[in-house]
């Protein structure tokens, strides 16, 4: 037999030689004794199955997607620069004729003006948050599928309790999470415990979408069928896209991969 | 065996079959395992657990909160003994804290899940199931075997596997009254009593903890339920020559018309009431007691699971085929007491379980049923805690081991506490399977599982379990979906 192993033993809790957890404790104890409750992660590269790939795949030309400098992302740079420009030139002079006219106008103006940064800069910064926010979910995604394609019950523990934190804004996921919770903590193999998760925690949120989405497609077919020109329809339904992520407060993304689904 | 006699089972069969069906489609899941396997226990806590609405998250239909209601019924078959549930139930969550007695005999339960579906046009849709659990020792279905055999080829293999080196030291009382036994004398009755118990008594101590061995039919003379004394089983091989003659008289004569008798007696009514007549299957394995024993055990045991599948198997192929055909479509095998480790090494048990499951499981192939490998624990017995020792950090188990068990110099009294290290299983469970070693003592072997008492549980609440809900997701989740 292998003389490298470490050879079975056992250390009884009332022995007074040996130091449990937060208990009292001698001074040289024998052996101490931790209680386990939570894993750490590892990093395992296990194979994907056919639909997961797909989802990767479609992530990555999308959200996840390292940018490549191309011809067009050049020339849309430029053009926007100009047009920033030309906007810039024109707010410039405007204020300047403003004022050249009357001071309290050209005040006005500035005013206006800088309420125009500040609400553009706001809009900036939650775009780039969300865009972020996004990255970290299509990551997310990529572990869990990973960890549930090799059964990682280490790593699904550690991911699923990620998953649970992304909801604790939501007070109506209060019962999932605690769900969840529990079957982290009781000895439940990586793909079942993610499986959980995904039925306690998304299961719900997915249905929301779906009705929401449902109402928003009545409502454009029927705006369709009685519409006189195809422009409105069009503006109709980018409304109906803005008021359904609205109130979801989900992604584009999200609300697509839901109608998929 | 006769036409008109295999004609005869089968139509015992189909009317079994016939009256399922009549009496209101009950799915039949069998419970099987050698003894110790822990039978008793998975059925008490699978009940337990579905009846008081233990958390079983990975059972599909507990989980989106569709099980309405779990009610034991009254048992349907007024022939065969209810499964004692709620003794076995005060046994392990009560003040004594005992493991419950183990299967000697068949028994049944009727458990029946009222759940909700969706229906097809939305909607819920209340539907019930009952789930006939069959409990019986997985001992009886090695009596396949014997079925296709004689008497003189039975004594034969029965003796040669009883001198074999492995296990010489646990027959060697059996060896000797064998050397000084005729076979061509007259028959007698206290000879064949006499030989009966020594064999008898050499099967059950082959059994027995220190060598765990698990081939040792027939089943009856482990298992007798109400045989007891019979006999059916008052009988033992005897060393006969290949093709010699039987002479009318002698206790030849008289052991094989016993054996005969205990085929269609025992053996075969049991397949055609019974097994025939199950849909589902688990059979729980106790690798744990084979590995405490040695390679020899396991391969053993690796063979005593091959004969399990062989009567899983024997619907198509062989000859038997024509006799009865099991309609099993989903067979898992599960290795018990996964708790007694820490979950770390779960795969390692799991993968070793596969290994010795494998031979079986390919030659199972095409037969039409769905196999797969699980380590489980129905009733979990410890908690997880690593030991800080000698610079070494162990994963360990924390639980109160049973009196008398021992590990390391340390014999426990059944009260205290303990943490403790089994030691690690090898990353290839090959390497556990290699060599011919049994009963080892401890310091020979790489490792040492200690049963543990039943966990201190809350009044009422069924107690902790590990993969029971998989389990039980893998055999009746398609059922409830």
């Amino acid at each position: 037999m292998n003389d490298k192993s470490p050879r079975p033993r056992a250390f009884r809790l009332d022995d007074r030689r040996v130091a449990v957890d937060d208990g009292p404790s001698p001074l040289a104890p024998m052996a101490t004794i931790l209680s386990q409750r939570d894993r750490l992660p590892l990093d395992g590269d296990a194979p994907l199955d056919v639909v997961e790939r797909e989802v990767e795949a479609a992530q990555s030309a999308g959200v996840a997607k390292r940018r490549r400098l191309k011809l067009s992302t050049i020339a849309w740079a430029g053009l926007g620069g100009l047009v920033s420009l030309a906007v810039g030139l024109w707010v410039d002079s405007l204020i300047e004729a403003l004022f050249a006219r009357a001071a309290s106008l050209g005040a006005i103006a500035v005013a206006f003006a800088v309420l125009l940064v500040v609400g553009a800069l706001g809009l900036m910064i939650r775009e780039f948050v969300a865009v972020v926010r996004q990255r970290r979910i299509a990551e997310l995604h990529a572990a869990l599928a990973r960890a549930r394609a090799g059964d990682d019950r280490d790593a699904a523990r550690a991911l699923v309790a990620k998953l649970a934190a992304l909801y604790l804004h939501r007070p109506e996921t209060a019962r999932a999470r605690a769900e969840v919770e529990a079957a982290r903590r009781a000895v439940v193999d990586g793909r079942d415990l993610i499986d959980v998760a995904e039925r306690a925690l998304l299961k719900p949120i997915d249905k929301k979408v779906q009705a929401e989405i449902a109402i928003a497609a009545r409502r454009v077919s029927m705006v369709t069928a009685i519409s006189p020109r195809a422009i409105l329809d069009l503006l109709f339904v980018a409304a109906q896209v803005v008021l359904v992520e609205d109130r979801l407060g989900v992604t584009m993304t999200e609300i697509i991969k839901a109608g998929q689904s | 065996m006769s036409l008109f006699g295999d004609l005869v089972f089968e139509a015992g069969v189909v009317a079994r079959s016939l009256a399922d069906y009549v009496g209101g489609g009950a799915l039949r899941l069998g419970v099987t395992g050698l003894s110790r396997a822990g039978k008793t226990v998975f059925i008490t806590a699978l009940v337990d657990n579905l009846v008081n609405g233990g958390g079983l998250p990975v059972l599909r239909a507990a989980a989106e909160g569709r099980i309405a209601r779990v009610h034991l019924e009254p048992q349907p078959d007024d022939a065969v003994p209810r499964f004692p549930y709620e003794e076995h139930a005060a046994a392990i969550s009560g003040p004594e804290r005992r493991w419950p007695v183990s299967t000697r005999r068949v028994s049944q339960l009727r458990v029946t899940i009222e759940f909700e579906r969706v229906g097809a046009w939305g909607g819920a849709r209340a539907q019930s199931l009952n789930l006939d659990i069959v409990d019986y020792p997985g001992e009886w279905l090695l009596d396949l075997a014997l079925l296709e055999k004689s008497y003189g080829e039975w004594s034969r293999e029965t003796i040669a596997a009883a001198r074999a080196k492995s296990r010489a030291p646990v027959a060697s009382q059996w060896n000797g009254f064998l050397a000084g036994l005729d076979p061509a004398a007259p028959a007698e009755e206290a000879t064949a009593v006499k030989a009966a118990e020594l064999f008898a008594a050499y099967l059950r101590q082959a059994r027995d903890a220190t060598y765990a061995l698990s081939t040792l039919p027939p089943g009856r003379f482990l298992s007798p339920g109400d045989l007891e004394g019979s006999p059916a089983l008052t009988f033992a091989p005897l060393p006969l020559d290949d093709g010699a003659e039987i002479a009318p008289g002698s206790l030849a004569a008289m052991m094989a018309r016993r054996y005969e008798a205990y085929k269609t007696h025992v053996a075969r009514p049991f397949f055609r009431d019974h097994f025939a007549r199950l849909d589902r299957q688990i059979v729980l394995v106790d690798l744990l007691s084979a590995l405490n024993s040695g390679p020899a055990a396991l391969s053993d045991l690796e063979t005593a699971l091959d004969g399990v599948m062989h009567a899983f198997r024997a619907g198509r192929a062989s000859r038997l085929g024509a006799i009865f055909r099991p309609r099993i479509d989903r067979i898992l095998f599960a290795a018990t007491k996964a708790d007694h480790l820490h979950h770390a090494d779960h795969d390692r048990l799991e993968a070793a379980l596969k290994l010795m499951t494998s031979r079986a499981i390919a030659r199972a192939e095409g037969f039409g049923a769905t196999i797969d490998v699980v380590a489980l624990a129905a009733v979990r017995a410890t908690r997880e805690a690593e030991i800080r020792h000698g610079g070494e950090i162990l994963p360990a188990i924390v639980g109160t081991p049973e009196a008398g068990e021992r590990i390391d110099g340390q014999t426990f009294d059944g009260v205290a506490e303990a943490a403790v290290f089994p030691g690690r299983l090898p990353n290839d469970p090959a390497a556990a399977l290699a060599g011919e070693a049994l009963a080892l003592a401890e310091a020979d072997n790489d490792w040492r599982f200690v049963r543990f008492r039943p966990p201190v549980t809350a009044r009422g609440a069924p107690p902790p379990h590990i993969r029971l809900d998989r389990a039980l997701q893998f055999l009746i989740g398609d059922r409830l979906a």
